[in-house]
């Protein structure tokens, strides 16, 4: 997961926080959230697969187990000048936007699966394909498709309500995304890592984020590769209010 | 919700009873309490009066992002650490070096975090 830009287009703001006692050790790229519930909390913590209330923001620093007990440095350095609490610096702003992989399952890295169609379907309404592409999922053509980099949000059974250009062939390739942009029903899960989007497992009520937009793309680009979801967090701490 | 008795100056003169109004913690919202609980987790950084470099680079051997005002930025070394000065945002921060907050601030992210990979949060553009 990485910073892809600002809703309002400022610059980005960063903080560092110390971590949790007893939080996992950070890596870069995973979302950092705030312990609002627990009292005893010592810092910040990373999100979950499925929450993130109140999200803080990104970390953008390298690998650090949080630990209680004061850090020393790994390669050099005494730590004697400042405070030597475990820290992650993090990038705050509420309307920072992540551009996240969408990764098949939940193992980070995957490319996503090809689902080939069965038959054709002249009015470009009906994606008959295996493996099914799912209900209200984001498909897009990816290989021997006359819709190459188009994309539409199916209904109920690989129906898709608004027709692709083209018409559908039996052998046509697609990728598809079990989420759609800008609805909140339909929030990511995380990979076990949290860098990465699940892709293949559907939107649900999650209070993490609200996909923005896609960049989708096709075999010319690499697309079960590098097919990004855009993101907005759903509540952050520094935001003044939940979306919904 | 937590309350207090607050007794009216005209009330008191008449004998009135007192009229239970909420009390200023329960102003606080949801929000507030976050924005608070976040503040106190802030990572208090170089002690006073201690060297600034020092703990720039004791940053830097940690592969911390570091933050740097422009009167402090010609003094650290990046390509000795590893480090990519990113240009493709405008930064703001507390400056690692004098702590002091700033606009327009120089950031530098350790090079083996650039990329959009797992583990990876920084694309060069």
């Amino acid at each position: 997961m990485e910073i892809a830009y600002t809703i309002g287009g400022g610059g980005i703001h960063m903080k560092k926080y110390r971590t949790d006692n007893d939080a996992s050790a950070f890596v870069a790229g995973v979302p950092v959230a705030s312990d609002e519930t627990t009292a005893a909390s010592q810092g910040v913590l990373q999100a979950t697969t499925t929450a993130a209330t109140p999200l803080i923001g990104l970390s953008v620093d390298a690998t650090a187990a949080s630990t209680a007990a004061q850090v020393t440095a790994g390669t050099g350095g005494a730590l004697g000048n400042g405070d030597n609490a475990t820290h992650v610096t993090v990038a705050i702003n509420p309307d920072l936007v992540y551009r996240a992989r969408l990764n098949e399952g939940a193992t980070e890295d995957t490319a996503l699966v090809i689902s080939v169609q069965t038959d054709a379907q002249v009015a470009g309404l009906n994606v008959n394909s295996t493996p099914a592409v799912a209900d209200n999922a984001t498909v897009w053509g990816y290989n021997t498709n006359a819709n190459n980099g188009f994309s539409r949000t199916t209904s109920a059974a690989d129906t898709v309500i608004i027709a692709f250009p083209n018409d559908i062939a039996a052998g046509d390739e697609w990728l598809f995304t079990e989420h759609v942009a800008g609805w909140t029903e339909a929030a990511p899960t995380l990979t076990t890592a949290l860098t990465q989007i699940d892709a293949n497992t559907a939107g649900t009520t999650n209070k993490n984020f609200v996909i923005v937009e896609f960049e989708l793309k096709d075999i010319s680009d690499d697309g079960r590769n590098n097919s990004y979801a855009l993101m907005v967090g759903y509540d952050h701490a520094f935001s003044g209010s939940q979306l919904a | 919700m937590s309350q207090a008795l607050y007794v009216p100056k005209d009330k008191k003169r008449n004998g009135e009873d007192a009229i239970p109004i909420m009390s200023p913690a329960a102003y606080h919202s949801q929000q507030q309490r976050r924005r608070e609980a976040t503040r106190q987790s802030e990572f208090a950084g170089r002690n006073h009066g201690k060297p600034h470099g020092t703990f720039v680079t004791d940053e830097a051997e940690q592969q911390k992002g570091v933050i740097l005002c422009w009167k402090c930025d010609h003094k650290f070394d990046p390509k000795k650490y590893r480090y990519y000065k990113t240009r493709e945002f405008k930064i703001q921060g507390r400056c690692d070096g004098c702590k002091e907050h700033t606009q327009g601030a120089n950031f530098y992210i350790f090079e083996g975090l650039l990329g959009r990979k797992h583990g990876q949060c920084w694309t060069p553009r």
